[in-house]
């Protein structure tokens, strides 16, 4: 029996540019950390080797100390397995690019580390394996990188268990790009694995083979790079470079798949492990239908604040007095949760009740103002409908302040 | 208030004004020229009803110069009551008194501070500078509205009674902190649908500089980016070309290899080949060399015969040319001969004609000897008559003209002069006083012992000596000289007279002399013009002088006497001239022949010896080849020498050449030599690709050089492009640091936007909203004022925008879209814009149960006679008031001060003549 662990598009030197400056460094070096619980969890369960199945950095003009710290990570002691690692779309085999400088363009045989550069069998030593890797030469190819696993097909006689490690689209999804590196959906029956492990999409993804055995696989990030849903509330700046479709939205948490194989032939056991080290959340709370003090006391009461990166956004009306109280949600999100965590308010309508209309406004030009900006409110012109909106609150927030009736 | 009647005594130039029934409303004109006391009055009236108290010294012009203090006494309406009110200024003199409705009058208070505390109280409670006076009372030609700053709060706060609320304090507070958040980042508000334009340095532009500078490093940071992907591709492009090439490399070098293998198996075969061509080449070429001196033999001989030939007919050309020549000799010689003896024949009638002329030169000479001595004796008679003329005038000398002018102008200021001295003296006398001292009188230098009662003659000087006064002095004469001095210009008149008329023999005491003079000057005119004309006439009889006539009579006899008689020839002229005719005839006969002969002469001699020899008389001649016979013959010889001796050398040549059947021999040897070695050629035939295994050898190694050369650049480009793409490590970081930095100044910038925008609406709806509320207000003013400029044609202004302190701030024009400011039109709109709105103000705040009077002091001064004319409508209007308005206002008590009373001549207005007597009394 063989055990494994897969991961894929780790992205490390990630590009974000939807956060402030230290919650950026924060978000990036979440990333070496979850790849330190990834490597905890493979020594925690004796793994017989890594997959990495694609896109390690982000790029293949990360800087020189992105591309050090996971060499230097899985080359030390804390490691005792091979990891086997192909470049994904991201970092593709570029010359001059991130595998071509220090410390990757280093001679084999490394301690641990193998880069497979080649579309070549390769046995893992010590082990009935034989990985099929596929690295990528490009950024976008209408070539199936798996395509030349069929010119080695078993042979008889040949009792190992046959890996495949790639990156790419499986083409199981309509409107995919011709040039995603598409691989074929039956890859692993066609071309007699046991296993295809990939790498592309960032959600966990087990497709069934023939035999009905869960034998191709996405493991999903090590550590998420978007919000679920990131489209409704937040964008990280992050963008896929085959263009933004949902298979690259997270789940918020960050995973890895144990696989165990029995022996060839045999179905894999598949587990996924969460490695991620920060949780991504997005949520929306409608502060009509909730008073402040009980959204506020629900945030305050969340476990693992400090490791959740959270986008709240508020929607709803609220009376102008209530409004301020805003603020409160605003402070804590901001202040508990972790340092990127942000509150959308902008949503959040003001509008008085009657009786209170009279008060804070009284007779005279202001209530001619208010119905205007109402009016103005609830045109079908975006522009003018943001304007008014904003400038209803700063008319309620003025009336409101100190020193007003 | 409302004022029935005033009476001012010693107030200023005011020595008494009584003013009587004065109508409650409606318009009254108290007009008089200017220094009538206009603005006096209205002083007084503010200084008695509102401004000072009696006991005031501070009365400006109505301050007492004399010992009359000036008093003032205003009847006027309010609450009511009709009150009197009077006032001894400089003294505590004070009274306020209320009419019974007995008609009486009851004093109300003598209480000078007391009376002025009531009377101000009655009047309004202000000075006359505030309250509804700052609208209604004006002072003299004051046009200008009271700016918002110094508008009376409490005439606003009334106004704001009558017509509402305008702003609450909540709208203040509000406007007040949304103009302070507009402020950090506005300075100009724009008009209405402008987006305003931001402060500089202020937040947002500040963030908004900052985001270019970073839009600009992330675009540089981008272009880094494209230019590494352009790199990158370049890169896979030259992978795949490197790869092609080599491939292409292995292919052209087996190829090469086995052509030269080839190449080594054909040699001996190739080497046989070429050594027979060249032996078949050698063969071709020396047949060839054969052939060409055959060729050059034949060519010899040819020309040797066309040489004999030549040779031949030159002979004959020069014997027939030396033939033509003699004949032509032998032409030339009887044509000369007979142009000799025409030539002599020609000579003798020349002779003939010279002695005819000889024999008419001595005819006319003789006659013109005769004319001359006609002349001459003419020419001496009138010498004669000019000199006895000349004569004349010596012994009878005139003066010219400019001297007889003088000399009248002389006898003028003569006897001008002697008049002066002879007028007639002055007589003077005196009478002194019955105490006075005798006076010591001097007469032109006489003392007068006792003059007193006599009369004095005065010839030049008088002078009166007054012991314990003075003395009086008289010079005769004229203005500027004295007797004395006339006296010494008459005796330097006189010495120039007898200067002057000393040369013309005339006695200087002669009365008649200047007649004298005169008539000698008019002989001496006539002489002049006579010896003129005789003058004229000499020249015409001897224009060169009588010598010059006399030199030619001298020179005509000696001509006479040294020619000589001719003889055979007629005496008289015309059987002289006759012969003359035909001898000239017959010379011309003879020349037109002589001419003849000379041309036949000269076409021989140019036909025999050519141009040079006939003298050059044919230009032509030069520039061509000569075609006469003698150089005809000359060239004939050369040509037949020439000849002959081309011919000889030919002959020559033909002998030393080798004879053509040795040539003959040798061309059939060489024949036979090329057919063998075309026979050997033909043995050693190559195949096709045994002959192009060398061309294509060499271009399979060009091909292959060629291939590989591009593989060593692609090479060397592959690794320059990796190499470049190896020096973009940590571009991604530095990409994702530029993105992140203009993200988030794009955030903040967004937002900085928005709040800037929400404030700027808040900011302009407010004064959208403020603006239309006002105007609802301001409606029963703005409606009135707007249909008094519609009456008075001013602009096409639609409406005025009033502030906040109800004066008007800007005229909004017929379209809306053009706004102007208040203060931008001319002075005579303003003010009549300005007067409108104080009537409309005020008469709203005037009621039928209190009403209110409205003084102007000279209005109006900078409007034109229309608008006046239109104005006059408006203050009859205003005065009216309008109760039907809603709130009503008026009516008014309009008192207008004018010197210009036809300005506001119109019925209903009461007018009063200050320039009456009766009305006002002003100091003397």
């Amino acid at each position: 029996m063989v055990r494994f662990l897969h991961l894929a598009d780790l992205h490390l030197g990630m590009r974000i540019t939807r956060f402030e400056e230290a919650a950026c460094k924060q978000v990036l070096e979440a990333r070496f950390m979850a790849l330190e619980n990834a490597r905890a969890k493979a020594k925690e369960h004796g793994v017989d080797f890594v997959l990495i199945a694609g896109d390690l950095f982000d790029d293949h003009t990360v800087s020189t100390t992105v591309a050090q710290r996971p060499f230097a990570l899985f080359e030390g002691k804390s490691v005792d397995c091979p990891v086997y690692i192909i470049p994904g779309n991201h970092d593709p085999l570029t010359p001059g690019g991130v595998w071509d400088r220090d410390p990757w363009h280093r001679e084999q045989p490394t301690r641990h580390l193998k880069l497979l550069r080649v579309p070549e069998p390769v046995k893992v030593p010590g082990l009935p394996v034989t990985i099929f890797p596929c690295p990528l030469r490009n950024r976008n190819s209408t070539d199936d990188p798996t395509a030349w696993i069929a010119a080695h097909p078993r042979e008889s006689g040949d009792d190992t268990i046959r890996i495949g490690l790639a990156h790419g689209s499986l083409n199981m999804l309509p409107n995919l790009p011709l040039d995603d590196h598409l691989i074929r959906r039956d890859a692993a029956d066609a071309l007699g694995l046991d296993y295809l492990a990939l790498g592309h999409w960032h959600k966990e993804l087990r497709v069934r083979s023939r035999d009905g055995h869960e034998r191709t696989a996405y493991s999903g990030t090590h550590e998420p790079l978007s919000f679920p849903d990131s489209k409704a509330t937040a964008s990280t700046g992050w963008a896929p470079c085959s263009g933004d479709r949902d298979v690259f939205e997270g789940e918020g948490r960050g995973k890895a798949l144990l696989v165990e194989i029995e022996e060839a032939g045999a179905p894999p056991v598949i587990q996924a492990l969460e490695v991620g080290s920060l949780t991504w959340c997005s949520e929306v709370c409608d502060v009509t239908l909730r008073p402040i003090g009980e959204i506020t006391r629900e945030y305050a009461g969340r476990e693992k604040s400090k490791v959740t990166l959270l986008r709240l956004k508020l929607t709803g009306v609220l009376e102008p007095r209530h409004f301020a109280r805003l603020r409160e949600v605003v402070d804590l999100v901001e202040g508990r949760y972790h340092v990127g965590s942000r509150v959308h308010t902008d949503d959040v309508k003001i509008a008085p009740s009657a009786e209170d209309l009279d008060r804070l406004v009284g007779d005279g030009v202001l209530s001619r103002l208010l119905e205007r900006l109402r009016d103005e409110a609830a045109s079908s012109d975006e522009s003018v409908r943001g304007v008014a909106d904003h400038a209803l609150k700063r008319l309620f927030e003025i009336v409101c302040s100190e020193g007003a009736p | 208030m409302i004022l029935e009647g005033f009476e001012i005594q010693d107030w200023s130039c005011i020595r008494k004004l009584t003013v009587t029934g004065l109508p409650a409303t409606g318009v009254v004109v108290l007009h008089g020229p200017n220094g009538t006391g206009k603005s006096s009055i209205v002083e007084a009236l503010r200084a008695c009803v509102m401004d000072n108290k009696s006991t005031s010294r501070s009365l400006g012009r109505g301050t007492p110069e004399a010992k009359e203090k000036p008093v003032v006494s205003v009847t006027f309406r309010a609450e009511g009551n009709t009150w009197r009110v009077t006032k001894q200024f400089t003294s505590k003199e004070s009274k306020l008194e209320v009419r019974t409705e007995a008609g009486g009058w009851k004093v109300e208070s003598t209480d000078a501070g007391e009376v002025h505390d009531r009377t101000r109280q009655l009047a309004g409670g202000h000075d006359s500078d505030q309250g509804l006076h700052q609208l209604l009372w004006l002072t003299q030609a004051e046009f200008h509205l009271p700016s918002p700053k110094e508008f009376d709060a409490g005439v606003q706060s009334r106004l704001r009674e009558v017509l509402g609320s305008l702003q609450t304090a909540l709208d203040d507070r509000f406007i007040s902190e949304v103009k302070r958040r507009w402020s950090r980042w506005f300075t100009v508000r724009q008009k209405p649908g402008e987006a305003p334009k931001l402060k500089k340095g202020c937040p947002l532009d500040a963030k908004k500089e900052e985001l270019k500078g970073r839009s600009e490093e992330w675009e540089a940071v981008e272009t880094q980016y494209r230019t590494l992907e352009a790199l990158v591709e370049r890169s896979g492009e030259l992978e795949v070309r490197v790869r092609d090439l080599k491939r292409q490399l292995a292919e052209k070098t087996k190829l090469r290899d086995e052509l030269r293998a080839e190449l080594d198996r054909c040699q001996a075969r190739l080497d046989a080949h070429q050594k027979a061509l060249e032996r078949a080449a050698h063969a071709e070429k020396d047949v060839e060399d054969r052939k060409k001196a055959i060729a050059q033999r034949s060519e010899m001989e040819e020309r040797a015969r066309t040489a004999q030939e030549n040779a031949l007919r030159a002979r004959e050309d020069a014997e027939k040319t030396a033939r033509d020549l003699e004949t032509a000799l032998q032409s030339l010689q009887v044509k000369v001969k007979e142009r000799d003896e025409l030539n002599q024949s020609l000579r003798t009638y020349r002779d003939l004609l010279g002695r005819i002329a000889e024999r008419k030169t001595l005819i006319e000479t003789k006659g013109k000897l005769a004319k001359f001595k006609e002349k001459l004796a003419e020419a001496e008679v009138l010498g004669r008559t000019i000199s006895g003329l000349k004569d004349e005038n010596t012994n009878a000398p005139a003066p010219g003209q400019e001297v007889l002018r003088e000399l009248v102008v002389n006898r003028q200021e003569a006897s001008r002069l002697r008049a002066e001295l002879d007028a007639a003296a002055i007589t003077l006398s005196f009478e002194p006083g019955p105490d006075a001292p005798a006076p010591i009188l001097t007469i032109d230098g006489r003392t007068e012992s006792d003059g007193a009662g006599t009369d004095h003659r005065v010839r030049r000087t008088a002078e009166v000596r007054v012991p314990g006064w003075g003395r009086v002095r008289i010079v005769r004469g004229t203005d500027t000289r004295g007797l004395d001095q006339i006296e010494e210009e008459l005796k330097g008149l006189e010495r120039k007279w007898q200067e002057t008329i000393a040369p013309f023999g005339v006695p200087p005491n002669e009365s008649d002399a200047l007649d004298f003079l005169r008539g000698r000057a008019a002989e001496r005119a006539e002489r002049v013009m006579r010896i003129d004309e005789a003058s004229r006439e000499l020249d015409r009889v001897a224009p060169e002088g009588v010598e010059s006539l006399q030199a030619e009579i001298v020179a005509a006899e000696n001509s006479l006497a040294a020619g000589s008689e001719v003889k055979d020839l007629p005496t008289e002229l015309g059987p002289l001239e006759r012969l003359e005719s035909a001898t000239k005839a017959s010379v011309s006969e003879s020349d037109d022949r002589l001419h003849a002969f000379e041309k036949e002469v000269l076409t021989l001699t140019l036909s025999i010896e050519g141009a040079d020899a006939a003298g050059g008389k044919t230009p032509k001649a030069a520039s061509v080849a000569r075609t006469d016979l003698r150089a005809k013959e000359h060239q004939a010889k050369l040509d037949e020498n020439t000849a002959r001796v081309r011919a000889e050398h030919v002959d020559e040549e033909l002998a030393a050449s080798t004879p053509m059947v040795d040539l003959e021999a040798a061309l059939r040897e060489a024949e036979r030599a090329l057919q063998t070695a075309r026979e050997d050629l033909r043995s050693t035939e190559l195949t096709e690709d045994e002959a192009g295994l060398n061309e294509r050898l060499r271009a399979a190694t060009e091909g292959r050089d060629e291939v590989e050369k591009r593989l060593r650049d692609t090479e060397a480009e592959r690794s320059r492009v990796e190499g470049a793409i190896g020096q973009h490590e940590g571009l991604h970081q530095r990409r994702a640091e530029a993105t992140a930095r203009v993200d988030a100044l794009r955030e903040q910038v967004a937002r900085e936007e928005l709040e800037s925008r929400a404030v700027d609406r808040l900011y302009a709806l407010f004064e959208e909203c403020r603006e239309k509320q006002l105007s609802g207000l301001m409606g029963p003013i703005h409606d009135r004022v707007v249909r008094w400029m519609r009456l008075l044609k001013i602009g096409d202004y639609q409406s005025i925008r009033f502030n906040d302190q109800f004066l008007p701030e800007r005229l909004v024009s017929g379209d809306g879209a053009r706004e102007r400011s208040f203060e931008d039109e001319s002075t005579g709109t303003i003010e009549q814009l300005a007067l409108m709105v104080r009537l409309a103000l005020g008469s709203l705040l005037s009621t039928p149960e209190r009403p209110m009077v409205a003084l102007l002091d000279d209005p109006l001064t900078h409007s034109d006679t229309v608008r006046l004319d239109r104005m006059r409508a408006v203050l009859k209007d205003a005065a009216a008031g309008r109760a039907d308005q809603v709130p009503p206002s008026g009516p008014l008590q309009l008192l207008v001060f004018t010197c210009h009373p036809e300005w506001f001549a119109f019925d209903g207005a009461t007018r009063i003549d200050l320039a009456d007597s009766d009305v006002l009394v002003r100091r003397s």
